[in-house]
């Protein structure tokens, strides 16, 4: 008997400390607890980075390769190219000397802002041209090759190689049901020049943000 | 795989015993009786790839020993990229007999892997020899186990290029010891602890193609971990725990990477304690909460830029219940996580979240669910040129729904969802980024069992999605878009099942501009279609055979509006194929997937998935 009185006074109570949960949660999102920072004005001109909506495969893939090229002011850009449940997967012989097999969409996203804040020079990343296959709601650009290259400014428009890497992906895209597409994988692969990958050089940053 | 050994080890003692075999058995099939194997085999083709995997699991009594053997070897080859892969190793533990009361135990590991490409080749192999003993007693009330283990490493790794190569080898021996105890003085409240320190020294040996000496070093490992753990429930409605992790170790090496090697000295730590607590007053009713923090650190001599540290802490808040029919649940959560890389500057992220939902049967046909989720995720950064990364977004999401399922034939669906993200960057540079998306969403789905055997499903969606930029009223846009979807599904006889399925989808997409009472004027820029149909067919030829054929129809329109030009893709797959499922004689079991694919834009192809089992 007295076990049950106890009982249903801890019922009131963790009801009580549930509703005063809930309660909590609707004043937090009122008071606070929610607010985001002010906007600020933008210091320079919006112009230059190249933005398509998301309506097609190429244009996802011509995105991604302008949000690289602007580095940290195409950092928003760079994250909406990829899927939610994006994954990365390096080259089998960068795995083995990475350690690490594949990323995600966050660990991705985070290591390529911290690739640009580490470039003070030009990022420059370009795809061959090619065509993906197109089936219903996937998209698969077959081993298609990219280069990308690290440039120092000699001039406003023009800059010298520093650093070039290339490789080539199977990159696969997906749309949902409104149209919108964005990447769903990127598999990472070495070609036959002496150049590192943009997979390999992305995972090297990797290391530092993948516990 | 690991389901396998451990199947493998379960049978093993029950099926050793040589003395209890059939009379007219052979030798051979006594063996065979007595180390029972498993053997599987799987070789896959997709495109220009392919892997042949194997498996040899077994084991062996041998008076009073019992050996477990596992052995694996995968060879993958991308003909098109002329890239070779060889992964392969073998793994075993001989246990049984005792030395001075306590039990003994050998584990040996043995692993190769090396990758040849045109630019890169790369190999490792390692072997590891260790003998183990393991005494747990009771004293004072404390259960206590000690677990010690010795033995011998040897490591390879080896990196080239086209220009340079570099090989490290290395072989030492290595201690571990750890001690667990735990305490139950009572039957609510518990304490159990564990502390391990392992220490390795070998002799390791870089030899690179640009330099003719081999350079010699000692090197060492060590690493220590303690782990504490309070488990307490003062009422029959009440659990907690409270746990503490402490770890540490430092370790010398030579790195070889990209055809050169350097001695790389690393440091690594990380703490955590929590503290979790559940209520469960009565059976639909539980509360959770749970607090958190935690540190990181790792430092590398050589690879510096691999260097970071941080902490991080959280809480979290849940409930869920029954009130009044309706199933509730909430949950409110606060995140942070601080990482310092060396590479760049120190940065923070807050997370925090409340999300719930609310279940009610309104009647005996029709459910309804409302659910909701705030999330706020802030990124702020320590002044220098970092700073221009700071931003928060803020997502909120409404998802309101109902299902009727009246008996008979019909059921259907309504939903509504709402789904707003702020992104606002907090810094001059990507300012020009902030923008509000704000996505507007209703479908209708309805499911017909015409028969038995045949269904028919109409899906209905429309979705306008508002992208407002707030400093540059140009790039604002539209999508508005309508699906229709429809699938039928039929079992025409008990051999053959069919499904058709199309889907259309209209997208309208356009710039819009804001207008001074507030409303928004579209422009739209572009119109596509996409469709998308297709028919599946599945003939049974035999229980362990079907047949596929299937045929896919895609086509994309894709109108711009200031020009009137069209762009069309169209694209035509037929994939024909086979599905073998089927257990032999034998202890064989044998699984099969193939299928050629034809397409109107690509080469065809053909691709496979098989796999081989035998339990001897």
């Amino acid at each position: 008997m007295a076990g049950n009185t106890e009982s249903s006074r801890a019922s009131r109570g963790v009801l009580g400390t549930a509703v005063f949960l809930m309660a909590a949660g609707w004043i937090a999102s009122g008071c606070g607890f929610f607010d985001t920072r002010n906007p600020v004005r933008p210091i320079v001109p919006p112009e230059g980075l190249k933005s398509l909506p998301q309506t097609s495969p190429q244009n996802v893939a011509c995105n991604f390769a302008n949000a690289v090229q602007f580095g940290l002011a195409g950092l928003s850009q760079f994250t909406d190219s990829l899927d939610e449940e994006f994954v990365m997967t390096f080259d089998v012989a960068d795995s083995s000397e990475l350690n690490l097999g594949s990323i995600g969409r966050a660990a991705t996203t985070e290591s390529f802002r911290l690739a640009a804040t580490t470039e003070e020079d030009s990022l420059h990343f370009e795809f061959e041209e090619k065509q993906p296959e197109e089936l219903g709601n996937t998209a698969l650009y077959n081993q298609i090759s990219y280069t990308f290259n690290i440039l120092t400014r000699v001039g406003p428009d023009s800059g010298v190689v520093r650093e070039a890497y290339s490789g080539s992906a199977d990159i696969r895209l997906e749309t949902n049901d409104f149209g919108q597409w964005a990447m769903i994988s990127w598999d990472d692969f070495n070609d036959a020049e002496a150049t590192l990958s943009w997979g390999r050089y992305l995972g090297e940053f990797a290391l530092t943000v993948v516990p | 795989m690991a389901a396998a050994i451990a199947t493998a080890a379960a049978v093993l003692p029950a099926r050793a015993q040589p003395d209890g075999g059939p009379v007219d058995t052979t030798t051979a099939e006594m063996i065979m009786e007595a180390i029972s194997p498993k053997y599987q085999t799987s070789y896959n083709v997709t495109r220009q790839r392919t892997e042949w995997e194997q498996k040899l699991d077994f084991g062996v009594p041998l008076k009073g020993w019992t050996l477990n053997s596992s052995t694996r070897f995968k060879i993958g080859n991308d003909n098109q990229r002329d890239s070779h892969t060889r992964d392969g190793g073998t793994n075993g533990t001989l246990r049984g007999r005792t030395l001075l009361n306590l039990p003994l135990s050998f584990d040996f590991r043995i692993n190769r892997t090396s990758v040849d490409q045109p630019s890169v080749r790369t190999e490792n192999n390692s072997g590891d020899f260790t003998l183990s003993t393991k005494n747990t007693r009771t004293l004072l009330g404390i259960r206590h186990i000690l677990d010690f283990r010795g033995g011998l490493n040897t490591r390879n790794s080896l990196s080239a290029t086209a220009a340079r190569e570099s090989e490290n080898r290395e072989t030492g021996f290595r201690g571990h010891g750890e001690w667990r105890g735990r305490w139950t003085p009572r039957d609510n409240f518990s304490v159990e602890s564990a502390y391990s320190e392992e220490r390795t020294r070998s002799q390791a040996e870089l030899q690179e193609s640009t330099v003719d000496t081999v350079r010699s070093e000692d090197t060492s490992r060590n690493s220590r971990n303690l782990r504490f753990n309070v488990d307490y429930d003062p009422y029959r409605w009440v659990t907690s725990q409270l746990a503490y992790v402490n770890g540490t170790a430092e370790e010398e090496f030579f790195l070889v990477q990209s055809g050169t090697g350097e001695l790389e000295k690393k440091v690594s730590e990380n703490e955590r304690l929590s503290l979790n607590m559940a209520f469960k007053p009565r059976p639909n009713l539980e509360l959770t909460w749970g607090m958190s923090a935690d540190n990181t650190l790792q430092r590398h001599q050589v690879r510096d830029d691999r260097s970071s540290e941080g902490d991080g802490s959280q809480w979290e808040a849940a409930f869920k219940t029954k009130v009044w029919g309706t199933d509730v649940e909430s949950k409110l959560s606060r995140q942070r996580k601080f990482i310092n890389p060396q590479i760049s500057l120190g940065h923070e992220t807050i997370f925090k979240v409340w999300e719930g939902r609310f279940v009610r049967k309104l009647s005996q046909r029709l459910d309804g669910r409302v659910n909701y989720e705030v999330r706020l995720r802030q990124q702020f950064f320590d002044g220098g040129p970092d700073e221009i990364q700071d931003a928060d977004e803020l997502k909120t999401k409404y998802d309101t729904g109902l299902n009727y399922t009246p008996p008979g034939k019909w059921s259907a669906s309504v939903s509504y969802i709402n789904e707003n993200t702020n992104k606002i960057e907090a810094n001059g540079l990507r300012a020009s980024e902030t923008n509000d998306e704000e996505n507007h969403t209703v479908t209708i789905g309805i499911k017909y069992a015409m028969s038995a055997r045949t269904s028919i499903t109409q899906n209905y969606a429309i979705q306008a999605a508002y992208t407002t930029f707030m400093w540059d009223d140009s790039r604002n846009r539209l999508d508005r878009t309508q699906r229709i979807g429809t699938s039928v599904s039929s079992q025409l006889t008990p051999k053959i099942h069919i499904t058709m399925t199309h889907d259309y989808n209209l997208i309208d997409s356009g710039p819009f501009r804001i207008e001074e009472g507030g409303g928004r004027r579209f422009a739209r820029s572009s119109r596509s279609y996409r469709q998308d149909m297709q028919f599946a067919l599945d003939y049974v030829v035999w229980s362990w055979l079907t047949l596929i054929a299937n045929e896919r129809f895609t086509r994309n329109d894709r109108v711009a509006e200031a020009t009137g030009a069209t762009t069309v893709r169209k694209n035509l797959e037929l994939t024909q194929g086979f599905r073998i499922q089927r257990v032999l004689g034998g202890g064989v079991a044998v699984r099969a997937d193939g299928a050629f694919v034809r397409s109107s834009t690509t080469d065809s192809y053909f691709s496979l998935t098989s796999s081989l089992n035998k339990d001897f």
